[in-house]
């Protein structure tokens, strides 16, 4: 149970980082957002706090599959993430940003629970 | 040949992807099935029942040496697998070497049995999902020397495909997201890229872990120069590397040592559900040896440790550690990976997933290799194609008729009568007839009816596969659900949606093949015919 | 190089030969030849190099030298289809081949 609640912190994330790194090419982000504006500073923020993201996901990955299946199950995680911007980008392009938006909470959330569980039933 | 580095990398790419493009599809599609084999397995052996895996491991034991006393005596070798996770559901023993004089059933063998009765299964004949995983590097209808030449090369066909793809593919970053479907040969592009790049560091890990598994074989002057030629030579070397023992039978009779204290040993060190082998060589006498193995499934490290008895005395003789050398843990990790033994619910999804994503960038290559030689043969109208038009009538029944093909496997699993003899060879040649009818129905139709054509006959033999279940079995979707019995209830789902899936891409096909003739027809109103046609697309 | 050729209409048979030498089609199968047999060759060679250059225990070595030879392997095909000409891919192929063969052999002597 809190392995499962680590693995959807991981998938949460690594979507959120996804999302925002498919959003610093300005043609996807005029797609996604075509009401607001990207300026420099912040697609330089996004581009940075999306690499953060990934690069976190690997936690959850390796506390929920263990150390040596957790960055086997890293990988396939962020294939999948990635997934989700091209697809979205193509076919709802105005959902893309809520999905990040969501992928963080999820994956904040998630990690939150999963840590907070796992330090009150240690053994 | 001077135009460039990039350009050379490109003229490779493409002749090392299609010239063993269709053997690596179906290295693909069958390889990709096999992460479920044992899934498969149950759906096409329903008469079995559910995995048991809580059976304690000394019952096990027990029933194993008391069934190989009967049916292989004299053996050399005698090897009870336990049902610890999903990779075995039911307890196997397997036998080398016995002695078919003194009424050993056959000199080798490898069955499973059943768990609460210490009895063999009696359940239809059939491959089974092993099989058709085992297709995946094996083939099929071709000698295993020629086989295992031929895989080899397609794998290292693949190895150069990945590697000059990414040289080529100049915006691997920027275009890591790019998908614009709609535009023709653009769109294939994307889709190829896409798949490829979203799931390289698979794609990398299972094509060179690939070639590791027969890397011996594949590179024999390694050993010739290292060890000396000749079959002991190899021994020798897998001796060194592998640390298995060396122990000669002494042909002096002597009993067994009673299992039960040593998987007791075994147990207390690894926890329970752990112990995997028990290894006997020269049961029945002076120097008889056991090996206690751990689970290889415990992680991508696709080795246990072991415990080695003295298998008269019962006395610990030596430990020896899951990894021995750097080396050798590189080696057995790549093997791991690869099989995915280790992989749980979720991860074992996550495979699966990549799997379809490595069959889908060999799918979208060999059509854009077509789609792009169609437009260059278009603009230069002249001049015969025959290369061209052959591979562009063959892919649709090469690709689609493949899956389709697949499930005539599990269709003549329920199809063929029970008491059928030669069954479990039927099944199989099945698979195939299924293939060959649909690459001749495919090479007569023109391609454009051809795709979503073979899709169709996809989607309905995978999505009518439940329906098959319902009516050849008690084990259908309205038992398995409320059961909880996921392997059974999760094949039926599966492939369901992969029909589903299919379905969905032959009206997709439909779609756009009719408003890309509607289009033909506004724009080209004088003069109809194929060469305004393709100027109007581009 | 083909260029100049193609620039002077062959006279003689010598002309001919060479143009023939220097033909696309017998430029790739060379090179396809190069990349196949002479890039296993050279896999093989230079995994054996690894495993008796690299200290560590025999068998660790082979396995080694064996792991690594797909990589060689695959780097051989890239360099003889980016090479400048098909001449210069095989010149490289023997060339590393003989290279590896050379070390081998005398390390082998002088760890005898």
């Amino acid at each position: 149970m809190i392995e499962s609640l680590f693995i959807i912190s991981a998938f949460g994330m690594a979507i959120a980082g996804m999302v925002g790194l498919s959003l610093t090419k300005e043609r996807h982000f005029r797609l996604a957002l075509p009401l607001s504006t990207a300026n420099t500073g912040r697609q330089r923020a996004l581009f940075w706090g999306s690499w953060l993201l990934l690069l976190l996901s690997a936690l959850p990955s390796i506390l929920g599959w263990g150390s040596g299946s957790g960055l086997t199950g890293w990988f396939a995680v962020l294939t999948v993430a990635a997934l989700f911007p091209v697809v979205l980008l193509s076919y709802a392009p105005q959902w893309l940003s809520g999905l990040g938006w969501t992928g963080l909470a999820l994956g904040l959330v998630a990690l939150a629970a999963a840590t907070v569980s796992r330090l009150t039933f240690l053994p | 040949m001077k135009e460039g580095f990039r350009q050379s990398m490109a003229w490779l790419h493409t002749w090392a992807g299609l010239i063993l493009g269709w053997v690596l599809f179906f290295m693909f599609v069958t390889g990709t099935a096999g992460y479920f084999d044992t899934e498969i397995d149950r759906w096409m052996q329903p008469e079995l029942p559910v995995a048991q895996h809580d059976t304690p491991a000394v019952d096990v034991a027990a029933m194993g040496v008391s069934l190989l006393r009967e049916e292989a005596p004299g053996a050399a070798r005698w090897v009870i697998a336990m049902p610890i996770d999903r990779n075995d559901p039911y307890p196997r023993r397997f036998w080398q070497g016995a002695d078919t004089e003194s009424g050993a059933i056959a000199a080798n063998g490898n069955e499973r049995f059943d768990a609460s009765s210490g009895e063999p299964f009696s359940a239809r004949a059939t491959g089974g999902g092993q099989h058709l995983y085992r297709m995946h590097w094996r083939l099929h209808y071709l000698p295993r020397s020629l086989s295992d030449w031929l895989i080899g090369l397609a794998t290292m066909f693949m190895l150069v495909a990945i590697t000059s793809g990414i040289i080529i593919h100049k915006k691997i970053f920027k275009d890591f997201f790019t998908f614009r479907p709609g535009k023709g040969q653009r769109s294939w592009l994307d889709a190829h890229n896409v798949l490829s790049v979203l799931a390289l560091p698979f794609h990398v890990m299972i094509t060179y872990s690939g070639l590791i598994f027969m890397a011996f074989a594949y590179m024999p002057l390694v050993i010739a120069a290292t060890y000396g030629t000749g079959p002991e030579a190899r021994q020798t070397m897998i001796q060194e590397v592998f640390s298995l023992p060396v122990v000669e039978r002494s042909g002096e009779p002597a009993s067994l040592t009673a299992l039960g204290p040593l998987i007791d040993t075994a147990e207390e060190r690894w926890g329970p559900g752990v112990l995997r082998h028990v290894d006997i060589h020269h049961p029945g006498d002076r120097n008889a040896y056991i090996i206690l193995r751990a689970s290889h499934a415990q992680g991508p490290v696709r080795s246990g440790e072991e415990l080695h008895f003295d298998g008269v005395s019962g006395e610990l003789i030596d430990t020896i550690p899951a990894i021995t050398s750097a080396p050798n843990a590189a080696w057995t990790v790549l093997l791991g990976l690869h099989e995915g033994l280790f992989a749980g619910p979720v991860l074992r999804w996550l495979y699966f997933l990549s799997g379809i994503l490595g069959t889908g960038m060999v799918g979208t290559g060999l059509v854009l290799w077509t789609v792009k030689r169609r437009q260059q043969a278009e603009r230069r109208a002249s001049g015969s194609h025959r290369g061209l038009v052959l591979v562009e009538r063959l892919n649709p029944g090469m690709v689609a008729g493949l899956l389709t093909a697949v499930a005539a496997y599990f269709w003549a699993n329920r199809l063929l009568p029970v008491e059928f003899a030669q069954r479990e060879a039927w099944e199989v040649h099945s698979m195939f007839l299924t293939w060959f009818m649909l690459l001749i129905l495919s090479v007569a139709r023109p391609p454009a009816r051809s795709w979503p054509e073979q899709f169709a006959l996809a989607a309905v033999a995978f999505a009518l596969l439940p329906v098959l279940n319902l009516f050849t079995s008690d084990r259908h979707l309205g038992r398995s659900l409320p059961a909880g019995d996921w392997p059974l209830a999760g094949f039926d789902l599966t492939v369901l949606g992969l029909g589903l899936v299919c379905a969905w891409v032959s009206y997709r096909l439909v779609v756009r093949q009719r408003s890309k003739l509607k289009h033909r027809r506004n724009v080209t109103t004088p003069t109809p015919g194929r060469a305004s046609g393709a100027e109007s697309s581009s | 190089m083909t260029d100049m050729l193609q620039e002077q209409p062959g006279v003689g048979i010598g002309a001919r030969l060479c143009r023939a030498w220097h033909s696309p089609a017998l430029g790739i199968a060379s090179r396809v030849i190069a990349a196949i047999v002479g890039g296993f060759a050279l896999a093989n060679l230079g995994a054996i190099l690894l495993a008796v250059l690299l200290p560590m225990a025999r068998g660790e070595a082979v396995v080694t030298g064996v792991l690594a030879s797909f990589a060689i392997y695959t780097a051989a095909v890239i360099w003889v289809f980016a090479a400048r000409s098909a001449v210069r891919a095989w010149l490289g192929i023997l060339g590393a081949a003989a290279i590896c063969a050379l070390v081998t052999w005398l390390l082998i002597g002088a760890l005898q």
